[in-house]
């Protein structure tokens, strides 16, 4: 079960309002035992017996927690914030990366003449373990920092760590805000749930009609593999992803971010139009901001990037947006994704204070900022590029073709080779580019949206409701960010 | 994320009425509209017949003549000139539909009982042939994903009033296939909306854009070929000639390479009874006699070496159910499958071809009229002693001429060949016939009919006309033939010669140029093409052979002349 099934929708997503707003209404501790057997339940039905690693996890972490919280003396408070740590990332390290770190070795020691020729483990890996490990290893950092209070009540951090709307992809929560939310017993106003009905509208309209169309063309090309020195194939394939995986993540949190309304807590935005960017670091204050901000506080600051001179900032950035792409898969091409946008961010730390360009900007005005947005956002949807190919034969091409080398244009070739619904695909990529940029311009848009009197709401939430129907692919796309 | 304001209850409900009445209003509109219109009209489903049969039989109940409607599987849509047989028909105001589906067996014909008793025809020909009676078995998955496909693209098509007894038959692995309700219309709509989407974007952007590839293959109910269409489909499925264009050899080989797995199968192994399409029938015959409606059943013939590779007896269960059914009240048969019919009548091993559609078109006018006319009166005709003799054989004679050239230029009017063979093969129904026109030379001209835009191109099946000549002197010879198209401009005949001592030449085209407006004669060879030339020498006979080449050409007069410079519209040597 997940935001795109029929059951969700049906059936858990009713039944838990039903519980937790209406039948268990004022009684806090019961709302919080029904969210969380709930969350359970959800993630008994996503993932299966890898619920037993988020229930280690929750145990771990509570426990770390606790102890920390409860004794001044140094040596044991860092033993068990080394404990959460060694516990949540080791969790990460085999079931996510030991593959990887196998076949990595291989493939490093071919070339000496005792290769070790390991045997891959070959674990299934378990949904939304990097979002919940990291969810949890910042209530023990917290705690340690002595930023924050351990929970009084194993079943509110429980229902912390597992709290169903955002436990599969996020967005990450920190502990303390979510305390905050489910200090009083949890209740909902007519505009709340009207607020989470908009949101969960907006997600699935926008998972099932944008990105879930656009995937086809750029799974085509990128997997497939064909007629990788045709330009405005390659620029084509990678619109799409990058116009896939915002559609697919943010999705994803809008309707987290809706459900979780529902149930009275709130969840903190995850994106603010980040195609509106015009400069990298202003891309990262847009996207995937809880992640962001997670790394910022918790990796970056720690590495001394916020101070401590310029080869330390630069080795924390550079470190930080590394260890960011490996979070997102065990994959040399995540790797490489982290390592250019850490390159991207450091020559635009310096490269805004060299005198020309200073002098650009401040004399160009509007011109200026187009010009910045252009370049971000080729740089942005390069790196995309770099981020949906794996494989090494397809990658290397496209990346050359995308700018411009050996390449060719051919439109015919281009347009007979797109999958068969290519106009509708069309029309849904330029429509996204429209409309995000009116968002990047005004913003708001879901709250003017669930702000509208019931005849235009019911007017714009049904035209999207029923076009997510009907303008479906036959074949439904995982959310992209499961795989994390 | 919080919004500013709080609402009240009657807002949230009065939003959600909004929002399903705008659900409501899409689902039951615009998409079902788009995709009932996709199917029909483009590649949406292989064939557009799937799609029609609703709209087909709405279209039905609301004209005022009265309608004959044919269903069934390709052997009766191939059958089937509905357009032939309404204006082969002595009765008046009686239009006959062919709705029969590339494919269908009884089973899946059930679904439009209802909708077909609404249309209240004059007559129901039912397809029902030895092909018709085999287990429906639940592991065939190619027939499963046929039955699956063709009760979706019904289910969305058809209204909650079309659901009928038919349900009581469904097989539970089919029920997911069919729409019991609004809702589960809705879903089997989904699963082709896209496309359909996209299809209307092509329709509409097709103008713009050299890429785009669409085409409107089949009319809509709104458009005026739309009941023409339904009469006679542009496919008579299957569409291409195939046996007919075959040589002897070739066609040997094919029933040699296909009949032997084939007679094995179910389709030439009917069983007795209890079939599903044993119970289909049962409850198409009986719900549409119920309703006041008689039944035609029709056994098309097979291809006549197909009997050639069945058993003594292979078909008694056929026989034995096709007279089961007959003895229903108000049900009549037409047995043709034990006739023996002309090969070049069929394109394949089941399905007849142009000629045979022609053929059945005559035959199965009169019987129509007589149904029509006299129910009550007409007598079951199942196993009829018919002369085909009559119908199958048309002469062709010639007059025996031998023309004299005794001068330079020598006229021959067209009419006056010597002598001349019907088409051959996909060409069996064409001849040259002679039209008196007192503006032609002589009495008038030879047309090459039937006119239904055949092209044969260089395959010599046409009718042929031969003009002997007889040679007085040693030349070269030049021949012009006087003609025009019927259609603008373009169309062409053959020509190649041949003397006593020699077979015939390589073949010469003479066709009549586009610029030729209808109703001007022309000489040909026009610019650029190659006049047929021959040397000859005293004594030496000569035959000019002319062939049609594409049908609806006609031709007045030759020239056969010495003169390499003569000019035919300076009228010398008249």
């Amino acid at each position: 079960m997940d935001f795109v099934t029929t059951e969700y929708y049906q059936f858990f997503l009713p039944i838990v309002f039903l519980l937790t707003i209406f039948i268990a209404s004022g009684k806090r501790k019961n709302q919080l035992i029904i969210l969380l057997l709930s969350s359970y339940i959800f993630f008994w039905f996503a993932s299966g017996w890898h619920i037993i690693l988020l229930l280690i996890s929750t145990c771990v972490d509570w426990t770390a927690g606790s102890k920390i919280s409860k004794t001044n003396e140094k040596i044991i408070r860092k033993r068990w914030l080394l404990a959460s740590l060694i516990t949540n990332l080791g969790l990460l390290g085999i079931f996510k990366y030991l593959d990887f770190i196998i076949e990595s070795l291989n493939l490093v020691t071919l070339k000496f003449s005792e290769s070790l020729e390991l045997g891959t483990i070959g674990l299934i890996l378990p949904v939304g373990i990097s979002f919940y490990t990291f969810q949890t290893m910042s209530y023990t950092i917290d705690i340690y920092r002595r930023k924050q209070d351990p929970y009084d009540s194993f079943i509110d951090f429980a229902c912390y760590a597992a709290f169903f709307p955002q436990l599969v992809a996020g967005p990450i929560v920190r502990s303390d805000h979510f305390r905050e939310e489910i200090k009083k017993p949890l209740s909902i106003n007519s505009s709340k749930f009207k607020l989470g009905v908009t949101l969960i509208i907006y997600g699935v309209a926008k998972k099932m009609v944008i990105a879930d169309n656009v995937a086809v063309h750029a799974n085509l090309i990128f997997v497939e593999g064909e007629h990788l020195a045709n330009i405005g194939l390659i620029w084509w394939a990678t619109l799409c992803f990058g116009i896939q995986i915002y559609c697919d993540f943010s999705a994803y949190s809008d309707i987290a971010i809706g459900s979780a309304h529902l149930m009275g807590v709130k969840i903190p935005e995850n994106f603010k139009t980040p195609y509106a960017a015009t400069s990298p670091q202003d891309f990262w204050r847009r996207w995937h901001i809880s992640l962001s901000t997670w790394l910022r506080d918790y990796l970056y600051i720690p590495l001394g990037g916020s101070r401590n001179g310029t080869k330390k900032m630069i080795f924390a950035l550079m470190m930080t947006m590394l260890l960011g792409g490996l979070w997102h898969g065990a994959s040399w091409n995540f790797i490489l994704w982290g390592f250019v946008h850490g390159l991207l961010l450091i020559i635009h730390r310096f490269g805004k204070e060299l005198s020309p360009v200073k002098i650009f900007f401040n004399n160009t005005g509007r011109l200026g900022i187009l010009v910045s947005w252009v370049i971000t956002q080729i740089c942005i949807f390069f790196t995309w590029l770099i981020f949906r190919v794996e494989e090494i034969a397809i990658l290397v091409p496209s990346m050359k073709t995308f700018f411009g080398i050996n390449g060719y244009f051919d439109m015919k070739e281009m347009y007979d080779y797109l999958p068969e619904i290519k106009l509708l695909t069309a029309i849904i990529v330029f429509s996204f580019v429209l409309l995000h940029g009116i968002s990047g311009k005004l913003g708001r848009g879901k709250i003017w949206l669930s702000e509208r009197n019931p005849i235009i709401w019911g007017i714009i939430c049904g035209v999207m409701l029923t076009l997510a129907f009907y303008l479906r692919p036959v074949e439904t796309v995982d959310f992209i960010y499961f795989r994390f | 994320m919080e919004n500013k304001e709080n609402v009240g209850i009657s807002h949230i409900i009065g939003s959600i009425i909004s929002l399903l009445t705008v659900i409501i209003l899409i689902t039951t509109t615009i998409f079902p509209a788009m995709v009932t219109n996709s199917i029909i009209t483009s590649d949406l489903v292989s064939n557009p017949t799937y799609g029609v049969t609703f709209p087909a039989l709405e279209t039905i109940e609301d004209m005022e003549d009265d309608a004959v409607i044919g269903i069934g599987s390709s052997i009766l849509r191939a059958a089937l000139d509905g357009k032939c047989v309404t204006e082969t028909l002595e009765t008046d105001n009686v239009n006959v539909f062919n709705l029969a589906v590339s494919g269908a067996n009884p089973y899946t014909e059930i679904l439009q009982i209802p909708a077909i008793i609404r249309a209240n025809p004059k007559l129901v020909v039912l397809d029902m042939g030895p092909n018709n009676f085999w287990n429906v078995r639940e592991n065939d998955e190619s027939m499963n994903e046929y039955i699956r496909f063709r009760f979706t693209i019904n289910s969305i098509s058809m209204e909650n009033s079309d659901i009928g007894n038919w349900t009581n038959l469904i097989r539970d692995i089919d029920k997911e296939w069919i729409a019991f309700n609004d809702l589960e219309r809705t879903k089997l709509t989904q699963s082709y909306s896209q496309e359909a989407v996209e299809d209307w974007l092509k329709s509409m952007a097709i103008e713009y854009s050299e890429y785009i590839d669409y085409e409107k293959k089949y009319p809509l109910p709104s458009d005026p070929d739309w009941i023409e269409f339904l009469m006679s489909p542009y496919n008579f499925m299957p569409k291409n000639p195939y046996l007919e264009t075959k040589s002897p050899s070739e066609v040997n080989a094919y029933f040699e390479k296909n009949m032997p797995s084939k007679v094995r199968q179910g389709v030439y192994n009917p069983k007795l009874n209890d079939t599903l399409h044993h119970q289909s029938y049962e409850y198409m015959i009986k719900e549409i006699t119920d309703a006041g409606i008689p039944i035609l059943l029709l056994a098309a013939p097979h291809h006549p070496k197909v009997y050639d590779y069945l058993s003594e007896g292979q078909l008694d269960n056929f026989n034995s159910s096709f007279n089961h059914f007959l003895n229903y009240s108000d049900v009549y048969g037409l047995n043709l499958f034990w006739e023996t019919w002309h090969e070049s009548m069929f394109r394949d091993r089941n399905h007849i071809g142009v000629n045979g559609r022609e053929y059945f078109c005559k035959r199965f006018a009169p019987i129509l009229d007589e149904m029509i006319s006299d129910k009550e009166n007409f007598t079951n005709i199942l196993n009829e002693n018919i002369d085909l003799t009559n119908m199958l054989e048309e002469e062709c004679d010639g007059n025996n001429l031998i023309t004299n050239l005794n001068k330079q230029i020598v006229y021959i009017e067209a009419e006056n060949f010597s002598d001349c063979s019907l088409g051959e093969g996909i060409a069996f129904q064409d001849k040259w016939v002679f039209k008196n026109d007192l503006e032609s030379s002589g009495s008038g001209y030879l047309h090459a009919l039937t006119e239904d835009v055949s092209q044969y191109k260089n395959e010599i099946l046409g009718a042929r006309l031969d003009y002997n000549l007889s040679i007085n002197h040693n030349d070269t010879y030049y021949v012009w033939v006087k003609m025009k198209g019927n259609s603008y401009g373009n169309d062409s005949i053959g020509l190649k010669w041949k003397s006593n001592l020699n077979s015939y030449s390589e073949l010469y085209k003479y066709d009549s140029f586009y610029w030729n407006s209808k109703g001007q004669w022309q000489w040909e060879p026009g610019f650029n093409q190659d006049i047929l030339e021959f040397n000859s020498s005293i004594g030496e006979e000569i035959t000019i052979s002319i062939w049609l080449r594409e049908d609806g050409v006609m031709i007045d007069e030759l020239v056969i002349t010495s003169d390499e410079e003569f000019d035919p519209y300076k009228k010398e040597g008249r």
